[in-house]
């Protein structure tokens, strides 16, 4: 390394006759700092200094406004460092406060710029059942357990905070559930109208109460939503209709029709009795053999 | 009548998969007809076709030691482990290869670990392997058993390649996929005297693409960089020259890869 401490052998022979001197203490003019660090990289170091002290006296770390400023420079110079090896055989403890530069500067991932959790106004547009139930403290497994269950009949549960949801529902034509929001709430919600298997899940569960339930623009009480469920499915009972509906008409006809089905049954039976007085035999072969061998 | 329509039926979900064309069946004895067609998804082979396999696809032997007239012991130039690499760090002609994620020195044993766990493992008619680190040049020096410390440097014991992090020590390329390599070659990476990890030539773009991204969508106003180039807190006085310009991503020989 003698060919190039050559080079920076004077700028580091001064700092060590300073050193010497004691003048380190506290650099009080530009020129002593000159003197003390090289040529260029004073310049640098006292642009660190400066800007150190910009960032002490703005003390908020605002990121928009710091990003903007200057970062400072590489210095232009480096002194030729002298002393210990750099250790690359094995891993060797930083210094401490190298060690909290580390912690400082780690990094840290990007955060969405939407939260993740629903809004809402999207959970009361998209779902044809609403259901306002009562949310007493319960274990967190059993939560997530009732979660799971719901989940197989595609019923969400929903945690909203009921000063979030009631200025949602008031501008909403929802606002006639607004009297259910008063406690702690949780909103279970669906795409299809599966008021039964909901009870059915729910009735194992005696932390949470439904209060009422919003089911395809209607809004039921808790026993509005038992007597929903009771009914039959929808195909049913248009088949049920269907049949009633058609029940009178062909009741109707068939009066209409009795008479004159009646007059031809009476005038077939009439044949055929003649038939059989005629001598039956060469109208209707009978089975048995009539001819001897 | 039922019975042999079924069968049709059944020979006809045989045949499903393998006929691409719509597939006619008569249904029950109206003699209607019935176009069946099924959703393919086919994916295209990859393209072997500029790929040569040299004359001999194994990986060549390395020497022991350099052939040099004269034996010289060398200073230990701890820098040369220390850092990213600059050399072999892209793929040249394979696909796949080992990426050496820390510093370190690779002795003659590890070259031949990785020479013969290659050369048994891999199908020399579709696959080929070439070396990315130069055999062993670099003395190593040691004392004999016993020896009194003093008497001046002692005698060279062997030779090592250092290695850089960052770099590819051996490639794979051919007729092959990368899921049939990587499973050797994760048995040889985990061999070496530093991490090492079998990678393709996608996962390597996709690796410095993620690195990219993290150092671009970092939420820390305070990165390394800002704080060193500033002089924050005086904190150069802790630091090296070489962290100016790795930006506390490398400490000795050891790659920081969770750090950005």
């Amino acid at each position: 390394s003698g060919s190039r401490s050559s080079q920076f052998g004077s700028g580091e022979r001064k700092q060590r006759n300073c050193l010497k001197n004691g003048t380190l203490g506290a650099p009080t003019s530009l020129g002593q700092c000159r003197s003390l660090m090289g040529e260029g990289y004073g310049a640098a170091g006292l642009r660190g200094t400066l800007m150190l002290q910009a960032a002490q006296t703005s003390a908020e770390p605002s990121a928009g406004l710091t990003r903007a400023l200057p970062a400072g420079c590489p210095p232009a110079l480096q002194l030729v460092r002298r002393g210990s090896k750099a250790v690359t055989r094995h891993w060797k403890a930083m210094h401490f406060q190298r060690q909290k530069l580390m912690a400082v500067t780690e990094y840290v991932a990007p955060r969405p710029a939407v939260p993740p959790r629903p809004l809402p106004r999207e959970a009361f547009r998209d779902n044809r059942m609403i259901a306002v139930c009562q949310y007493n403290a319960m274990a967190g497994d059993d939560v997530v357990l009732l979660r799971h269950y719901l989940r197989r009949h595609n019923i969400e549960v929903k945690f909203f905070l009921n000063e979030i949801v009631r200025p949602v529902l008031a501008q909403s034509k929802y606002r006639n559930l607004l009297p259910l929001f008063v406690a702690r709430n949780l909103l279970l919600v669906s795409r299809e109208a599966k008021a039964k298997e909901m009870l059915r899940v729910l009735k194992g569960v005696p932390q949470v109460n439904l209060l009422g339930a919003c089911i395809d623009d209607t809004i039921l009480s808790r026993q509005g939503v038992e007597n929903f469920a009771k009914l039959p499915s929808l195909e049913v009972v248009q088949g049920q209709a269907v049949g009633a509906l058609s029940l009178l008409p062909s009741q109707t006809s068939s009066l209409l029709q009795c008479s004159s089905a009646h007059l031809t049954a009476l005038l077939d039976q009439h044949i055929r009795r003649l038939q059989e007085g005629e001598g039956g035999a060469p109208v209707q072969p009978s089975p048995e053999p009539t001819g001897a061998h | 009548m039922a019975t042999p329509c079924r069968h049709l039926e059944v020979a006809a979900a045989m045949l499903q998969w393998r006929l691409r064309a719509p597939l006619l069946t008569r249904a029950g004895a109206a003699g209607v007809t019935m176009a069946r067609a099924g959703l393919k998804k086919l994916v295209m082979p990859p393209d072997y076709s500029g790929i040569v396999i040299p004359e001999k696809p194994k990986l060549k032997f390395l020497e022991r030691a350099p052939a040099v007239p004269k034996v010289r012991r060398e200073p230990r130039r701890l820098r040369d482990i220390r850092g990213p690499s600059r050399e072999a760090t892209d793929f040249t002609q394979g696909q796949f290869g080992i990426l050496a994620l820390g510093g370190g020195y690779l002795r003659w044993g590890h070259l031949e670990m990785l020479r013969l766990t290659i050369g048994r493992a891999m199908d020399p008619r579709s696959t080929f392997a070439i070396w990315r680190v130069p055999a062993p040049t670099k003395p190593v020096t040691r004392k004999s058993l016993g020896h009194r410390m003093g008497g001046g440097k002692g005698p060279i014991d062997h030779y090592v390649t250092p290695v850089k992090s960052g770099r590819l020590v051996v490639e794979l390329g051919g007729r092959c996929e990368f899921q049939e390599v990587a499973p050797f070659l994760l048995r040889a990476a985990r061999k070496l005297p530093f991490p090492a990890v079998p990678i393709s030539r996608a996962g390597l773009e996709r690796m410095r693409r993620e690195e990219e991204e993290r150092r671009v969508g970092n939420e820390n106003p305070w990165t390394f960089e800002r704080m060193v180039r500033a002089n924050m807190l005086g904190m150069r006085r802790y630091l090296s020259p070489c962290d100016l310009h790795w930006h506390g991503r490398y400490w000795g020989k050891f790659f920081l890869r969770h750090r950005v």
